[in-house]
């Protein structure tokens, strides 16, 4: 249990990190792009700025994930027995195809800006974007191995790989990729939103703050719009490989009923029902099958020892879609204001996307915290469940120990986190700074 | 020298892995190895604008150093799977440990010069010092035991308690890792610094090559007798105790080029020095990745801990396409930051 909660804190912990660093890497390939093609100086103050904003959250990223790489190991031995083949293989591929990428570019992108010339600069901001999006990419491919495992064979009780590509275009991992990496440009794009209108508020540095502004709220509109349509795909997805999944995130139990959503309510797993929610029923029938009558399998239709924690999914899943939408309201309100050019006097509005920044990254960990939890109680769906994927060799007193550890290593680290972006931040862009890059 | 060694034969999957993981090993002391020994000399530097300079050196260069260590772990996982398990959560503590002193050094190296607080930055450079010295003797410590052996089970689990790990053998090879990795650092310094500190660093270099010296004269009497199976292979084969005689004589290399300003020179002496001593071990320590003194039987091999052909075959494609990708960021990166800091 203290393996669970360990992990499940470190990588929660890490995925605020990584996401901003998806989201933002997007950012400054296209300021550094205008940069590059108008030649104006505004641009290049945004990506020194947003840049050394970036190098401060990528950092953070390493720090917090170097642990994942060998927590698998470490307190999930069995499990990596089991898996090394097929999981072990994703994360090698993740290892040359992203992190080499990411890291050494980086290093040009943020210390390089006198010793290369432009357009090598704006090549290694390229590669570092690519890079974790990579990374995005094969982890979410392992992840949804363990959620629809494809292309393996169980020889000698383990899983050996027996289809390299069906491991890789399992079900599942082409809707989750489209939506993970969604929901890191919304996290990245909010994020330079929340500070972008901090600036406008305060009347500093105002056409900068404003181009970031608009920058950003492109790339949030198109991406909470992408989440819907990948987020559909996700639960398409679900109900045909995961239906116990499916039927925990709307607390359905009905053997053979159409599926009703809830806008809220609360799962009393004892009663097998939802009480005090409010209803649409056979919404979710019609949604996913097109016909409001077609019956979807409740958790009735399981037998209970496959139950995943049908409230705490449910809860989660509901925070992620309420979020979501309301991401999607602010953002479309965002444009239309935009397009009428009163957006930057609305002070409301732009005090709402302050606060708005948590927004994606809670939306972000629910959703994971759906899909993660309502995987139980399987460690690879069907195949491992997660208590035999334990170390076995590994004393409670040890696990209390680093978790606890952990939990303040971590906090230390989010007051670090949190104390040099504002301070970079309320220092801000250095307006007067001029380009000196290396001539051809 | 490994692949020269087994040039003409037809090598299996395993043996290629098990190469492919140690050629990773190297590269990620070759460079890690000089930033971690750096930040350990960092400790004895006094000046404001001398420790400036030398987190500047390695300021743009460390993550993509520390990348390799994450290749080795994933191609472990990937290739020997069982033996990441075993090795992992037997070493857990250890490994927690190092864990911590990376993500200390990580934070300490990017912030330190971001603050301009007198009292964040003394506990920033603090930090930074402890932490890349002890994730260096955590380094030697795991090579240490892994030459002695650790008590597998029937499961070919590891049971084991921080004590036993605290082992004599083991903390000598920490303490040789760390000044192996100082002299690694310092020299890496005196390449691209200039001035004060690169005098410092010059300074520095006799007394550290000494202390390696009388470590590593430790370890391997220690290794000769008292753990037979780390040096069977050396014994069926004794011509390979010839691999020892380039350590020593790069350690005068070293003094002498230093003495010369032969910078260049002295640093590929210590590579070379690094490559040698991670080529023995790995020697000491094939076909075995656990060995088990207590239960020789359950020892895990490479090919007891491997994955299936299969899967062995796909990474080493993996691997083929990978590879080349690492080494031409790391050269961007090394082309992009070479030469003096000024």
């Amino acid at each position: 249990m203290l393996s669970r909660i360990q992990f499940g804190f470190t990588i929660s912990f890490h995925y605020i990190f990584t996401t901003l660093s998806i989201g933002i890497s997007l950012f400054l390939v296209i300021a550094e792009g205008f940069y590059l093609k108008t030649g104006k100086i505004l641009y290049f103050h945004l990506i020194r700025f947003w840049s050394k904003i970036f190098g401060i959250i990528f950092v953070l990223g390493v720090a917090t994930g170097l642990l994942l790489e060998f927590e698998f190991g470490t307190n999930w031995a069995n499990y990596s027995k089991f898996v090394g083949d097929v999981f072990g293989s994703l994360l090698l591929a993740e290892t040359f195809f992203a992190f080499f990428v990411e890291s050494t570019f980086l290093a040009i992108v943020l210390f390089g800006w006198t010793k290369v010339g432009k357009k090598f600069h704006f090549l290694s901001t390229i590669m570092v974007s690519i890079g974790s999006h990579m990374s995005a990419v094969w982890i979410v491919i392992a992840n949804s191995w363990q959620q629809t495992p494809a292309g393996h064979q169980i020889v000698n009780s383990r899983a050996e790989m027996a289809d390299f590509s069906q491991v890789i275009f399992n079900p599942s991992s082409l809707e989750r990729i489209w939506h993970v990496v969604g929901g890191s440009w919304l996290a990245g794009a909010f994020f330079i939103l929340a500070v972008s209108a901090y600036y406008i508020l305060r009347k500093r540095v105002l056409d900068f703050a404003k181009t970031s502004f608009k920058i950003a709220l492109w790339i949030a509109a198109i991406s909470s719009l992408m989440q819907l349509a990948s987020g559909h795909k996700s639960v398409l997805g679900i109900c045909e490989n995961q239906p116990i999944k499916f039927a925990a995130f709307e607390g359905h139990y009905p053997k053979d009923e159409p599926a009703p959503i809830y806008l809220f309510g609360w799962v009393d797993e004892k009663k097998k029902e939802v009480r005090y929610g409010l209803k649409i029923p056979k919404l979710a029938s019609l949604l996913l099958h097109g016909d409001m009558n077609k019956s979807v399998p409740g958790l009735n239709s399981f037998p209970e020892k496959n139950h995943p924690p049908v409230n705490a999914v449910f809860q989660s899943y509901h925070i992620m879609v309420f979020l979501g939408f309301g991401l999607i309201l602010l953002c479309l309100l965002g444009i239309y204001f935009l397009w009428r050019k009163s957006l930057f006097q609305r002070r409301g509005l732009l005090k709402i996307f302050l606060v708005s920044a948590i927004g994606p990254l809670i939306a972000n960990q629910t959703g994971w915290f759906s899909a993660e939890v309502g995987r139980q109680p399987f460690l690879v769906y069907h195949l491992l469940r997660t208590s035999e994927g334990l170390s076995a060799n590994l004393s409670a007193n040890y696990v209390l120990f680093s978790l606890l550890a952990f939990i303040l290593v971590y906090a230390f680290l989010f007051v670090v986190f949190v104390y040099f972006v504002r301070g970079q931040v309320l220092k801000g862009p250095d307006l007067e700074e001029t380009a000196q890059f290396v001539e051809k | 020298m490994l692949k020269n060694k087994k040039n003409g034969k037809v090598m299996d999957l395993q043996t290629l892995w098990y190469l492919i993981i140690t050629f990773l090993m190297a590269v990620f002391i070759l460079l890690d190895g000089f930033d971690l020994g750096a930040g350990g000399f960092y400790f004895f530097i006094k000046e404001e604008s001398e420790k400036k300079i030398l987190i500047s050196s390695i300021g743009p260069l460390w993550d993509g150093n520390e990348v390799w260590l994450i290749a080795v772990g994933g191609a472990l996982f990937a290739a020997f799977p069982k033996a990441y398990a075993s090795l992992l959560s037997g070493f857990y503590l250890p490994v927690i440990c190092l864990v911590f002193c990376l993500i200390f050094r990580a934070i300490s190296l990017e912030f330190r010069n971001k603050t301009d607080s007198r009292r964040q930055q003394k506990f920033l450079d603090r930090m930074f010092s402890t932490a890349s010295i002890t994730a260096i003797f955590i380094f030697g410590l795991l090579l240490g035991n892994l030459l002695k052996g650790l008590p597998l089970n029937e499961n070919q689990e590891v049971y084991i308690s921080v004590l036993d790990l605290l082992n004599p053998y083991a903390i000598v090879l920490g303490f040789t890792s760390i000044f192996l990795l100082v002299i690694h650092g310092l020299l890496f310094i005196i390449l691209k610094t200039e001035n004060s500190l690169q005098e410092k660093a010059r300074e520095w270099i006799p007394k550290s090559l000494i202390c390696f010296s009388l470590s590593m004269v430790v370890a391997i009497t220690m290794t000769l007798v008292f753990y037979p199976e780390a040096v069977k292979r050396f014994n069926e084969h004794p011509a390979l105790y010839i691999l020892f005689v380039p350590i020593f004589i790069s350690l005068i290399g070293i003094y002498l080029n230093i003495k010369a300003k032969k910078d260049n020179r002295a640093f590929m002496h210590s590579s070379l020095i690094i490559v040698l001593s991670l080529g023995i071990a790995s020697l000491s320590l094939y076909p075995n990745l656990i060995y088990s003194p207590t239960l020789p039987d359950y020892t895990l091999t490479i090919y007891s801990a491997a994955s299936s052909l299969k899967t062995l075959k796909i990474i080493s494609i993996l691997g083929l396409i990978g590879l080349p990708i690492a080494i031409f960021s790391s050269v961007c990166l090394y082309k992009t930051f070479r030469g003096k800091i000024n």
